[in-house]
């Protein structure tokens, strides 16, 4: 069976990293333009990962660091405990790319 | 194999679902609202952008104090109102955009269903039109082009601007600021003040109750002896009757002649500012004061919102500097002060609205001897989550109709036309005393208020301002309030265009309207005017309680001279309470054995209002149950569910042992007194409350009724009847407080922020020195600029 760009990528562990970090910068990019570029992001890091397992993880790992992005960005602008005071929202806002990404990333368990 | 498709079409539908999720409504909408990153609520969170701005008007600076308040520098004067109104676009947009709404009946539109009764009574009033009529009445006059410049730096702010928290909570977007939108503020604000149902409520009174009852308990005049121009007063005065006392002053009530609903007038009152709005002003000469300079102080009660009703802003340009507050979508200083003197309002309680009836069969009305139909629009209002509405705008010569059932009443009211209030509030930001204020003040065609000047050079100024309308009935004068027979035609308003512009020929000319020109002093509470005004005003004044204190302490300064800007604070933040110097008295006398202890506090009381004091939780409890044991079952049984209804505070605190509603409702004064007593004690027994504070809470609410959005609570002092005002219940009080010595040195406070930006730290910064009486200098910002606008070929 003929090779595969993805298999490619996921057998040589330079260009899965080199996938992985485009992935994650692109995902970013997309992320603050539309809520599914965490969804995006998500598939674009867990695609090149080894094994359906380890791209689960990976894009739990990147919808994790949206969020923490996010938080970071809030805490740097003193604004962190208002938008925690606001609840529900603050909530979605926090989960939505944790969920996300982790969807995102069951692209791995397709392709 | 196939344990390998499984997982694949597990995830492929996964994956699908989650998208789809998504990309449709209703998760789309909630993630754009809400998601990290990109979140449309969030975009306000990292602060406004600030910095370098292009101007088409030219240079100009902001910079911002501690507190967010804009000291506006700029080489023009249409290069700052372009600052100005870039100030204002970034820290309440929301607030303006809100409002705008309101008055033209686009709430529904963002809010849904909720705001759609709202909606109706807007687009039946046509406020927009009005506003339309006002902003075509300025034009060609020195404030045409600084209103363009204004509403231009708001949509700056609009574009270059992150968008509050609420623009994202309500997914929406703002629409362009037009001049229009501008005078739909001034034209809220005016209703607020001036746009009152009291004439169908007391209609509707007087058909509930009998002719002696309705006298007695809702007097057309309070009986005491501190109105505004008092008969010992001194300066120059006009507007006060020669001999004969004011024509018109016969009772009007009977001649109505209408059964109103009460709930349809009640569901009305929705739509008007809560009974009882009030403020305090007044100056003193500066022959009385220590430093020379004429002293005035000026605290509005108005609506408590987060954020505030006022914005504050400072400008520096064309020559002048001047500090105080605006409304927010107005570009103007509407109370404040400049180098040369200071200014203040308060409602004057002036009758510039009447209702008329007529003979009608639906589609037509006889109009004097001519059957005319009605002028009848429809428009569609539009309803998030759900169909559109049609509603029906129709129009008499007299105004817009409200219809309900088979009652028809057109509305007259002075805002409902073109008015030039805008260009006085401009003038006054560029006046230098007397001579410039009082011809100012001639363009000041709406709202009515109490208008208070005292300049740098020690003169002061009382003057009533606004168009007030001369009313005849069978070539009589007469008052307005009665609903007029609009079909013979009775009550009419000559000069009066709605929706147009009017000539004000037959209105009461500026010369003859009340005012004192450089009184020792006067003080100001929406009490009655004067005894014996030249032409009838209204009859619409508020409870004395503040003006009989307000004039007792002022009479007693001014006697012992040298007054202080101190002790001008210091009467601001007074807590004493005139009701209950008239009820402790009787409340103790009436106790009886076994609620003596209880009411013992009363006793040696100096009946202020403090947050620790034993005795003003007694008495509050006490008034609030008096009040419900001589009102809420007697007028349900009349069909009065509303507490709108009920007789005002005067009449309450007033109401004599022998007074006929005692006999109504078969019980004596002591009685209703014991019981009143007896459910204040359950209060304590079941709160556990001690003090004044644990009752006295004001909690500011954000109209959005979001919890987040809204106001810590804080504990303050005073009631509605004290000058520190505060109305916890229906959540109004001092909206801004301001003591100005001439033209500077000022303080003043806000009940919260200056910024509507939730995110900001100056969101509710003033909201505990306002609980706490204290004040902040009203100097200019000084530190490097938050914006630097650029460009442009200086105006």
């Amino acid at each position: 069976m003929a090779e595969t760009l993805l298999d490619g990528i996921r057998e040589r562990p330079r260009r899965r990293w080199l996938t992985t970090i485009a992935g994650v910068l692109l995902g970013f990019v997309a992320a603050t333009m539309d809520p599914l570029g965490f969804l995006l992001g998500g598939a674009l890091v867990g695609l090149p990962a080894r094994t359906v397992r380890r791209g689960l993880a990976t894009g739990l790992a990147f919808g994790l660091g949206g969020a923490g992005v996010f938080l970071a960005g809030l805490g740097m602008a003193g604004s962190l405990g208002r938008v925690l005071a606001t609840g529900l929202p603050a909530l979605i806002a926090v989960l939505s790319p944790v969920v996300l990404g982790l969807a995102g990333s069951l692209a791995r368990a397709v392709y | 194999m196939d344990t390998e498709l499984t997982r694949r079409a597990v995830a492929a539908t996964l994956l699908g679902g989650v998208t789809a999720g998504g990309v449709l409504s209703p998760g789309r909408g909630y993630l754009e609202r809400f998601a990290a990153l990109s979140g449309q609520s969030w975009r306000r969170a990292t602060g406004p952008r600030g910095g370098s701005v292009e101007s088409p008007y030219g240079p100009a600076t902001i910079t911002y104090d501690e507190h967010r308040v804009p000291t506006v520098e700029a080489e023009s004067e249409l290069a700052g109102y372009f600052a100005v109104g870039y100030a204002q676009g970034t820290d309440r947009l929301f607030q303006m955009d809100l409002y705008r709404r309101r008055m033209r009946g686009e709430l529904a539109a963002v809010v849904g269903q909720p705001g759609l009764e709202s909606d109706r009574f807007h687009r039946r009033m046509d406020f927009a039109a009005a506003a339309e009529a006002t902003w075509q009445r300025v034009q060609d006059t020195p404030i045409e082009e600084p209103i363009k410049a204004y509403v231009d730096g708001v949509n700056a702010a609009r574009e270059r601007e992150p968008l509050p928290i609420e623009f994202g909570l309500l997914n929406y977007e703002a629409s362009p600021w037009t001049p229009v939108d501008t005078f739909l503020m001034e034209k809220q604000i005016s209703w607020g003040l001036t746009g009152s149902f009291r004439t169908l409520r007391r209609a509707t009174i007087a058909d509930a109750l009998d002719d002696a009852v309705f006298e007695e308990l809702f007097p057309s005049t309070f009986d005491h002896e501190a109105p505004i121009v008092r008969s010992d007063i001194d300066g120059q005065v006009r507007g006060r009757a020669e001999a004969g006392g004011t024509p018109g002053s016969r009772a009007s009530h009977e001649a109505t002649a209408m059964h109103l609903d009460p709930e349809t007038v009640a569901s009305l009152s929705r739509f008007a500012w809560p009974t009882g709005i009030g403020s305090n002003s007044w100056a003193v000469n500066g022959e009385q004061t220590a430093s020379g300079r004429g002293l005035m102080a000026n605290d509005p009660h108005l609506l408590l919102t987060a954020p505030p009703l006022w914005y504050e802003q400072r400008h520096a340009f064309d020559g002048r500097e001047v500090h105080g507050v605006t409304f927010p979508g107005v570009p103007f200083v509407v109370i404040g002060h400049n180098d040369h003197g200071g200014w203040g309002v308060t409602n004057a309680g002036a009758d510039v609205i009447d209702f008329y009836r007529y003979d009608t069969d639906g589609d037509t009305y006889q109009y004097g001897d001519s059957r005319r139909a009605f002028e009848t629009r429809e428009e569609t209002i539009e309803v998030a989550g759900a169909p559109d509405v049609a509603v029906e705008v129709r129009k008499t010569v007299h105004g817009p109709v409200i219809s309900r059932e088979r009652e028809t009443v057109a509305v007259g009211w002075t805002g409902f036309t073109g008015t030039a209030t805008a260009l006085a509030v401009y003038k006054l930001a560029k006046s230098r005393g007397l001579g410039d204020v009082e011809d100012a003040l001639r363009d000041f065609d709406l709202p009515t208020q109490n208008f208070v000047y005292a300049s740098d050079t020690g003169e002061t100024l009382y003057q009533l301002v606004g168009r007030i309308p001369r009313r005849e009935v069978d070539g009589e004068p007469v008052y307005g309030d009665r609903v007029f027979d609009g079909s013979a035609p009775e009550g009419e308003w000559e000069g009066f265009e709605p929706y147009g512009q009017s000539s004000w020929d037959g209105f009461v000319p500026f010369e003859e309207k009340p005012a004192v020109v450089n009184p020792d002093w006067i003080g100001t509470a929406n009490q009655r005017i004067v005894d014996h005004p030249k032409h009838p005003i209204g009859r619409g004044y508020a409870n004395p309680f503040r003006a009989i204190r307000l004039q007792e302490r002022l009479e007693s300064l001014v006697e012992r001279g040298d007054v202080t800007a101190a002790e001008m604070r210091s009467l601001q933040r007074d807590t004493v309470d005139h009701r209950a110097r008239l009820l402790a008295e009787p409340i103790r006398a009436a106790a009886s054995s076994t609620q003596a202890e209880f009411v013992a506090p009363l006793a040696a009381w100096d009946y202020r209002m403090d947050r620790e004091s034993e005795a003003a939780l007694v008495f509050d409890l006490i008034w609030r149950a008096y009040r419900e044991e001589l009102y809420a079952t007697a007028f349900a049984e009349r069909g009065l569910d509303s507490e709108r209804y009920w007789p005002p505070d005067w009449v309450t605190a007033t109401l004599p042992p022998d007074a006929a509603w005692f006999q109504r409702l078969g019980r004596s004064r002591a009685e209703v007194l014991r019981a009143a007593i007896e459910r204040a004690q359950k209060t304590i027994r079941e709160t556990g409350q001690q003090q004044y504070g644990e009752r006295n809470v004001v909690d500011i609410a954000h109209p959005f009724e979001q919890s987040f959005l809204g106001y810590r609570a804080v504990v303050t002092d005073g009631s509605p009847a004290t000058l520190f005002n505060v109305r916890r219940t229906s959540l109004a009080g001092s909206s801004w407080r301001q003591v100005v010595a001439g033209g500077g040195p000022a303080q003043g406070i806000l009940p919260g922020g200056n910024s509507g930006d939730y995110y900001s730290e100056q969101y509710q910064d003033q909201l505990g020195d306002w609980a706490n009486g204290r004040y902040r200098a009203l100097v200019g910002a000084d530190g490097d600029p938050a914006v630097r606008f650029h460009g442009g070929d200086s105006g």
